[in-house]
């Protein structure tokens, strides 16, 4: 045999023993990998299948223990819980997506690629408005649970059994590594160097990035935690009716849970089975309780693994890894371990269990020139600055201001930074405050203050040692939530630890857990916790109607002591102790109750405190009575200040007047207030004469402010209750509105024309054109009426940002008594047409916003001119077809001009205002032009009714079909069926269609 | 004769390191005068993660020596960023140390920007997470020809962490606007700047705006303070919590976009 035979034959038997014999790990992993990193959705996709070849392939005896294999396959089947496109049925977020007509467009998914990344798009369920529109196929609430349960819980299952499969030992760590040109892909290209088509192109990684066992657990935890969310939601009734207007009264903002679910509802929030659901909530949060301490494991082991990857140091550097802990971090990730730790405990056990909430560290520092300063930082659980995050008080104020309060604590390195601030109204200002720390955080040294406000300068030299720390603790047992345990066999039904909630949706004092009985503990939850510590958290404040009681002639003398007062002028009783704990020795300023009378002339009311106020302070105390539960210095509000500055007493009353320029300011009436303070109570009287506006409807509101003899904010409380003076009345009309389709109309009272929103006084929901009632107005009530409903009705619940119908003109009502015949117009947008100038009125008092539109055809070009007849301060916008979507806008000081190239053809929306608050109807005139002219029969297009496409055909013919002898206003022609404008669609309007018969545009 | 050989070796890589230098004195357009001060280390091996301090200056063309931008810094170090409780090599920081950067505008170089009939004299701000990384790569890439070795775009950075910031804009040498904080932060995942520890921005009316937090809204040029604020004109103090201005420290209302919409922009504009 030649050589050259030999060659061949051996090459032959090479490459067929090359395909016959066994594969390797790598065969998969590499070209797998590579597909994996590319950036592409496909290329995902292509690896996670070659990934499973990998582990599937019979010839391939190292590949199904491949612990490299197993984990790309989970990451990559990670990946594939959201982006897997296949045959099956759906388990992916894409695939999910689809099924409600969105679909993801675009290969690229990494930021190298940006801008030409992924996208999503909803092109075919976009209505003629450019809205999305639910598709009617979309899954309902069922079917997405079927989906959870069997398709996505068992991918993951999968995913954590790969996970469970790789082992690490300490001879054999499990350690893979992310090459340069993989990672590349997490980047933008945004600059020469990282461009591979550039000379100076360089990789971004000088090394490969280290992913271990630290990794794997970390993703077991975030998997199982996941897992847990989905199953466990599935545990409670949730059910409430599809055709209740719930989201209706969402949209109004009337919606009230207790009204208007809980007791609708007697179920919601139920564990299951109940009368909507069969399905054994008890045993799902018995399963879920498993998993979460089998989550809590995970995260545990993760942290400690990872925290110990370089013992001893050196073995192993940890600044290559995808994830490490840094020393310098220890006190946080121990803090973390610990919390995890207790839960799990807890749950294990059935055992309550401490927790830190607060963490408060003390130092005492001492300036330059002698002052003592205490600096008190407050931390979370994990070592973070708190919400109130402690405060920096001077013994004196000989070298600087103080006290201050300290809005922000930085920690970098040893270096400490502290932002402060004190909020005084017209005395505010700010501080800065840098120091050193020592290594052992045991004293503070090259302190420097810097501040700003009423007060300028810098103070240097500030140094001082770490006096104490506090940690302050609450009980928690996670126990009842999910049951099966001997304490709590039955987990507690959430609806139960809900409290009483008031019209407003706030929750009531003394009702947390209302469905056990106003438990506190919610069940067992929160051990500790009862009905005051609630109450002091969460500033619960009391609602409902009171009427001021009728003080007998004599009865009241304003002395400053209240034994003259009886129990049934008490309209509000505070608990006592929840002012800021940072400061409980400053008395005079936790209120304890406030009473209120009257007599034929005089309006009286008086404050107790818990304590005496101190002479040597200065105390304001605020009685504010608004007609807005929300806004308490809205238009029209009263507020009562009495002040106590060393010892003297003064009062004065204010009213946030409504000037004719738009601004709600407040205003000192002047009013003669006769007051007195004794101690611990405050009286006060005021002549009705003397009060610009009547009391009934108002809602009260009662704080304190307490400041040191430097003029600094000390203390104080806020109560802003829901208690509302007796006295009130309704309002009543009627609602029209000619374009009406669908949904409810909102309609509302309120006080200042400029903030409607913000002045809100009552508000109701009518569910169509018709009658309404405002309730819970005050007798005596000056303000304004008016109605809105959205543009486009409440069928598409993606609809509810466009335009609001308003009315022609809000409505002045002045309520003496129960007023009836307030009857409201809706404005429907008044439409241009072409070349014909339009007149409008517009009056930022009354007519705040006017609304035109016009429609456009792809293709066209139109202008938009706005002349100002008296409306000098006029400016208008153009929307896109979702009269949501400013396109254009014309700045006030700029020619009212819009030029517009139509790409998409539809309804455009025009919108006028005022640039200055004019509070008189002024003039305008309004035009549009276009380089089409579309023949008027054209009403609609292939897709759909009231889409121009300049042609008229059968599209049309269908559409005017619709509206065939339908009654027809002149603000709503019918769609524009109503050629000739008649008020009705007849032969008339068909001879013009007729006419125009296959006639297309120019 | 070894000597001699020697003597020559090093005279060469001497001249050669003055000839870099003047290539680098020299490299722009405009007179461009890179200072060192000191020194920074030389390394002529592996990248490092940090540099030490470093200015840079540029002047207009006639040999007057008007400044046209001024850029310098205490030192640049780059290290792996936060991820949660966890550190990550995938993303890095880099921290710049007192940062200082001038521009200063000539209305006769009359190619500035002009929008809305005002002269764009914000170029810098407008989009400063670019141009500080653009700034930054510029003087890694000289110091690279000096054996520096020390190239951006081979770390992975996504966040800007500025300490003791300060910024200053000229027109005609008159101030426009100035900035100076303890710390300045621009992300890649959000949009703008955030200002943080004693922020004063001068406007040049002498307008001072003090407080401790500020979000500088790059694309919009307004700056939203988040804090408690004293204004300072002319010795009038106003003081109050969150205000929006515009660079010139003008105030700007917030305006509904719709009546009963939640929907709200800012104009700044006057009200009557």
């Amino acid at each position: 045999m030649s050589r050259k035979a030999v060659a061949i034959v051996i090459l032959g038997v090479c490459y067929v023993t090359s395909n016959c014999s066994a594969s390797e790990p790598n065969d998969y992993l590499v070209p797998g990998r590579a597909l994996l990193f590319d950036g592409s959705l496909s290329g995902m996709r292509g690896a996670y299948a070659l990934f499973d070849d990998g582990i599937k392939d019979a010839n391939c005896a190292e590949c199904t223990a491949d612990r490299e294999l197993r984990f790309s396959r989970a990451l990559a089947g990670t990946v594939m819980l959201l982006f897997a496109d296949d045959d099956q049925p759906v388990n992916s977020v894409l695939e999910l997506a689809r099924e409600f007509g969105v679909e993801l467009t675009g290969e690229q998914w990494g930021p190298y690629f940006e801008p030409n990344t992924l996208c999503y798009d909803y092109n075919d369920v976009r209505n003629q408005h450019n809205i999305y529109e639910l598709p009617d196929t979309a899954p309902d609430k069922n079917d997405l649970r079927n989906i959870i349960d069997t398709s996505l819980i068992p991918e993951i299952d999968k995913i954590i059994e790969d996970l469970n499969s790789i082992t690490d030992l300490p001879g054999d760590r499990f350690r893979t590594y992310l090459q340069p040109d993989e990672l590349r892909i997490f980047f933008h290209i945004d600059s020469s160097f990282a461009d591979p088509n550039s000379p100076s192109y360089a990789p971004r990684f000088l090394n490969p990035l280290e992913v271990d066992y630290g990794e794997v657990l970390l993703l077991k935890g975030v998997l199982t935690r996941l897992k847990v969310q989905l199953q466990a939601n599935n545990a409670y009734d949730t059910y409430v009716d599809p055709n209740d207007n719930l989201l209706e009264k969402y949209y109004a903002n009337v919606l009230e849970y207790d009204k208007d679910i809980l007791q609708v509802y007697p179920e919601f929030l139920n564990i299951l089975p109940t009368g909507n659901d069969s399905n054994d909530g008890a045993a799902i949060l018995a399963q879920a309780r498993d998993e979460y301490i089998e989550a809590i494991n995970f995260y545990i082991d993760a942290i400690t693994y990872i925290e110990n990857e370089d013992n001893p140091p050196g073995t192993d550097p940890q600044d290559d890894e995808l994830l490490y802990l840094d020393p310098n971090d220890k006190e946080v990730s121990d803090a973390v371990i610990d919390r995890l730790t207790k839960v799990r405990d807890s749950l294990l056990n059935d055992t309550a269990d401490l927790y830190p909430v607060k963490k408060t560290k003390i130092y005492e520092l001492v300036d330059p020139c002698s002052t003592t300063w205490t600096l008190t930082l407050n931390y979370d659980i994990v070592e973070m600055s708190a919400s109130r995050p402690g405060s920096f008080v001077a013994s004196d104020n000989n070298s600087a201001p103080s006290p201050w309060k300290i809005t922000y604590i930085r920690q970098d390195g040893n270096e400490l930074m502290i932002e402060m601030d004190y909020d005084v109204p017209g005395n505010m200002g700010g501080a800065f405050f840098t120091g050193t720390l020592s290594s052992d955080q045991n004293t503070i040294s090259d302190g420097e203050l810097s501040y700003w406000g009423p007060g300028y300068g810098t103070l240097g030299g500030f140094a001082g040692p770490f006096i104490s720390t506090e940690l302050i603790e609450r009980q928690l047992d996670l126990n009842p939530l999910f049951g099966s345990t001997a304490r709590y066999p039955g987990p507690v039904n959430p609806r139960n630890l809900l409290p009483e909630f008031d019209k407003f949706n706030s929750a009531l004092p003394n009702t947390l857990g209302h469905g056990l009985g106003n438990d506190a503990t919610l069940g067992g939850i929160l051990p500790d916790m009862n009905q005051y510590e609630w109450q002091k958290e969460l500033n619960l404040q009391p609602s409902g109607l009171i009427y001021l009681s009728y003080a007998s002639p004599w009865q009241i003398t304003v002395d400053g002591n209240l034994y003259d007062w009886t129990y049934d002028q008490m309209v509000f009783e505070d608990i006592t102790g929840e002012i800021d704990e940072e400061s409980e020795d400053f008395n005079g300023v936790d209120i304890k109750a406030l009473y209120m009378a009257y007599d034929w002339d005089n309006f009286y009311g008086a404050i107790e405190l818990s304590n005496n106020t101190d002479i040597n302070n200065d105390y304001y105390y605020s009685l504010y009575l608004s007609y807005s539960h929300e806004n308490r210095s809205a238009g029209d509000a009263l507020k009562i200040t009495i002040v106590i500055d060393g010892g003297n007493c003064y009062g004065y009353l204010y009213h946030a007047k409504i000037y004719e320029n738009g601004w709600t300011m407040w205003e000192n009436t002047g009013a003669q207030i006769t007051r007195a303070s004794d101690g611990n109570s405050i009286e006060f009287s005021i002549p009705f004469s003397e009060i610009p506006s009547y009391l009934p409807g108002r809602y009260i509101t009662i704080n304190s402010i307490g400041y040191d003899n430097n003029g600094f904010f000390d203390n104080g409380e806020k109560n802003k209750t829901h208690l509302q003076i007796g006295n009130v009345g309704t309002i009543s009309g009627e609602v029209t509105y000619d374009c009406y389709k669908t949904g409810p109309i909102v309609v509302e009272a309120y006080t200042d024309p400029a903030d409607p929103e913000g002045s809100l006084v009552s508000r109701t929901m009518i569910e169509e054109p018709g009658p309404y009632t405002l309730e819970s107005i005050g007798l005596g009530w000056y303000g304004y009426v008016r109605a809105y409903t959205p543009l486009f009705g409440f069928d598409n619940l993606f609809e509810m940002s466009a335009l609001e119908v308003l009315p022609e003109a809000v409505l002045p009502v002045y309520l003496m008594a129960s007023t009836t015949d307030i009857d409201i117009t809706l404005e429907h947008p008044k439409r241009l047409k072409k070349d014909i100038w339009q007149s409008g009125e517009i009056n930022s008092k009354t007519k705040p916003v006017k609304w035109h539109y016009f429609d456009a055809v792809e293709g066209g070009t139109y202008t938009i001119d706005l002349t100002p007849i008296t409306a000098s301060y006029a400016y208008i916008a153009l929307y896109d077809r979702d009269a949501s979507t400013e396109l254009i806008e014309v700045f006030p000081w700029d020619t009212q001009h819009i030029d517009f190239s139509c790409l998409s053809s539809g309804r455009y929306y025009v919108k006028i205002q005022n640039s200055y608050y004019e509070p008189h109807d002024e003039t305008y005139q309004i035009m549009m032009s276009s380089d089409l002219t579309c023949p008027q029969a054209d009403i609609a297009c292939a897709e759909w009714a009231g889409v121009k496409d300049c042609k008229v055909d059968s599209h049309d013919l269908g559409a005017f079909a619709t509206h065939w002898l339908e009654d027809c206003s002149a603000s709503c022609p019918c769609d524009g069926s109503d050629f000739d404008e008649s008020g009705e669609v007849n032969f008339i309007d068909f001879a013009i269609l007729a006419d125009e018969w296959m006639l297309s545009g120019i | 004769m070894v000597g001699k050989a020697r003597f020559i070796k090093y005279g060469v890589f001497l001249t050669g390191w003055v000839f870099l230098f003047a290539i680098l004195v020299f490299l722009s357009t405009d007179t461009l005068r890179i200072n060192y001060s000191p020194l920074p280390a030389v390394v002529f091996s592996q990248p490092s993660n940090r540099i030490g301090a470093f200015s840079y200056a540029s002047y207009r063309p006639g040999g007057d020596f008007e400044p046209k931008l001024f850029i310098s810094f205490d030192e640049i170090l780059v290290e792996n960023n936060h991820l949660g409780i966890f550190k990550s090599a995938l993303h890095q920081v880099a921290k710049i140390d007192d940062f200082k950067f001038s521009a200063h505008h000539y209305s006769e170089d009359s190619t500035e920007t002009v929008v809305d009939g005002t002269v764009d004299y914000l170029p810098f701000l407008s989009n400063l997470q670019e141009q500080i990384r653009a700034y930054v790569e510029l003087l890694w890439y000289e110091l690279d020809g000096w054996g520096i070795n020390f190239d951006i775009s081979r770390f992975n950075v996504s966040e800007l962490l500025i300490d003791d910031f300060a910024y200053s804009v000229f027109s005609d040498s008159n101030l426009v606007l100035s900035i100076k904080c303890n710390r300045a932060r621009a992300s890649y995942d959000s949009e703008g700047l955030e200002l943080r520890g004693h922020v004063v921005i001068k406007a040049g009316d002498a307008k001072v705006l003090e407080a401790n937090r500020i979000k500088w809204d790059c694309e919009n040029k307004k700056f939203i303070v988040k804090s408690v604020y004293a204004l300072n004109k002319g010795n009038v103090i106003k003081t109050g919590r969150s205000i929006v201005l515009d660079y010139e420290l003008e105030q700007c209302f917030r305006q509904k976009i719709s009546n009963n919409q939640n929907m709200e922009e800012d104009k700044c504009l006057a009200k009557l």
